[in-house]
């Protein structure tokens, strides 16, 4: 287990999750339940733990996540980034890396802003609060909605300052044998097909995230990349495929990962791969609600979700 | 609903009788079986290991309410072994120690399954003793004649006598030899 890996987590208070915990993680980590869970949530709540070195990283790192999943209600609007903020009323998340917490106090007619990241406090009165963002280049989410072509361009650079381009398209030909090339080419991503380029908007969404994937990988070298839905528009044929890439790279490039799915498919491809690298630093956690309707998880390591698979269990689907 | 874990030895698939016929039973009493998930030890002495994968994930889901009530169903053996699990009473005193081990003391139940008559045997012993003496002995003949050994082997050949002999109906419910299994089956669906 590598030093910086997340294993332990705590999320006291943010958004569904009040005094929930969470452990066992390895370096891939696959997380799944029921919809409208938390799963999405919960790696928020990693994300901005793992990375919330300082007050602007934390802010940063809120907004983010919350703009990630607005930014179709923001088309066409001015952002106005301190409300993006004020949504996100608390969050207190501890883990054996981060003790973070960022709370709005609203009391005698006076607002602030007050951030507690491990010794360090801070309060910031309202008029005087200023965004400043800070992001750390290793630490990567890719959202439901998959990457714009800005974060796309910034992770390639990744592959590209390591001269790993001709690795990318064999994976990415790999993916797709009709695709010659991937190039950055007036900032926008572009793949070669039939001899010549076009926007990588012009493809499948499944290229473009199969693409993400493995640039971020890079980009995440002794880092952390979140994936939200990872199956996104991945066909069922590549999933072993794309799993063997994750366990391979993120061991290569030091990596921990924490992907979501819905798919037992997904699982299964997961475990099976895993099996056969004997890959065994892996987790999978499964987000379930109790009878108070608390968020809790049931772990499982490397032997006890092949265990689990093989007699074929199917307790998820109470 | 109340969800319900079954522990037994054997494979998750039908190698050995025990599952076939636990699920068997339950159909016939009529017990939700979508409410019931089956974990398969393998050989008996898995039971007492409290680091089995099997343990790990049911201490998962009990902790998050997904499972409510489980039910060891364990073999006998013989006693002659001299082994520390083998025997009904040994059996007996390991199963209470690892329930205690693991916290299920509130909601797990045991049933030891064994010829009801003698207390030793395995499931397949239950199941030649729902028979009449006339075929029970055929097949206990064959099996001595044989001399069958070891105890997983064993279980497979009973099972497969028993299968091919009695295909239809395969087990012999209505034996008051099954009613205490019943019982325990029927307890697990219980408020």
């Amino acid at each position: 287990m590598n030093a910086h890996f997340l294993t332990d987590i705590e999320i006291k208070q943010f958004k569904c999750f009040t005094d929930f915990k969470a452990s066992g993680f390895k370096r891939v980590n696959l997380i799944g339940g029921k919809n409208n869970i938390g799963k999405t949530a919960f790696i928020e709540a990693c994300y901005i733990n793992v990375g919330s070195v300082s007050i602007n990283t934390i802010i940063t790192r809120i907004i983010d996540i919350k703009y990630a999943r607005e930014s179709l209600n923001f088309i066409d609007r001015i952002v106005d980034y301190q409300n993006i903020l004020d949504a996100t009323k608390k969050y207190s998340v501890k883990s054996n890396l981060n003790s973070t917490s960022f709370f709005i106090i609203e009391k005698d007619a006076i607002k602030e802003y007050r951030f507690d990241i491990n010794d360090e406090s801070k309060s910031v009165n309202f008029n005087e609060f200023n965004i400043i963002f800070e992001r750390i280049n290793n630490i990567l989410l890719i959202d439901n909605f998959g990457w714009t072509n800005i974060d796309l361009v910034k992770a390639f650079e990744a592959i590209q300052k390591q001269d790993l381009e001709d690795d990318l398209n064999y994976f990415i030909k790999e993916f797709d044998n009709g695709i010659e090339n991937f190039k950055v080419m007036r900032d926008k991503p572009q793949c070669k097909a039939n001899g010549e380029y076009r926007d990588i908007t012009e493809f499948g969404d499944g290229l473009r995230h199969y693409i993400s994937i493995i640039c971020a990988l890079y980009a995440c070298e002794n880092g952390y990349l979140f994936i939200d839905e990872i199956d996104n528009g991945i066909h069922y044929t590549q999933l072993d495929r794309l799993w063997e890439l994750i366990l391979t790279l993120s061991k290569k490039t030091n990596c921990q990962v924490f992907a979501i799915t819905h798919s037992k498919e997904m699982l299964e491809s997961f475990a099976r791969v895993a099996e056969k690298l004997e890959d065994q630093d892996i987790s999978y956690t499964l987000l379930v609600k109790n009878k108070q309707e608390k968020i809790k998880t049931i772990a499982m390591n490397y032997e006890v979700l092949l265990n689990s698979l093989a007699q074929e269990h199917e307790v998820r689907g109470w | 609903m109340v969800k319900v874990a079954i522990l037994h030895e054997g494979s998750s698939n039908d190698k050995t009788a025990d599952k076939k016929l636990i699920r068997s039973l339950i159909e016939k009493i009529g017990l939700p079986e979508s409410s019931i998930v089956y974990y398969a030890f393998g050989s008996k002495t898995e039971f007492f290991k409290i680091t089995n994968p099997n343990y790990i994930e049911i201490k998962g889901y009990v902790e998050a309410d997904e499972i409510d009530k489980i039910l060891f169903i364990v073999d006998a053996d013989h006693e002659k072994d001299d082994a520390k699990y083998k025997g009904y009473e040994n059996t007996e005193k390991e199963l209470k120690n690892i329930i205690d081990e693991l916290g299920f003391n509130d909601f797990a139940r045991f049933y030891i399954v064994c010829d009801p008559v003698t207390k030793t045997g395995y499931l397949e012993s239950l199941i030649l003793a729902s028979l009449s003496a006339e075929k029970r002995n055929c097949i206990e003949h064959f099996i001595e004649c044989s001399e069958i050994n070891p105890k997983q082997i064993h279980k497979t050949i009973i099972n497969n006598l028993y299968t091919i002999a009695y295909p239809d109906p395969p087990y012999n419910f209505e034996h008051a030899h099954f009613d205490e299994l019943k019982a325990e089956l029927t307890n697990l669906f219980t408020i």
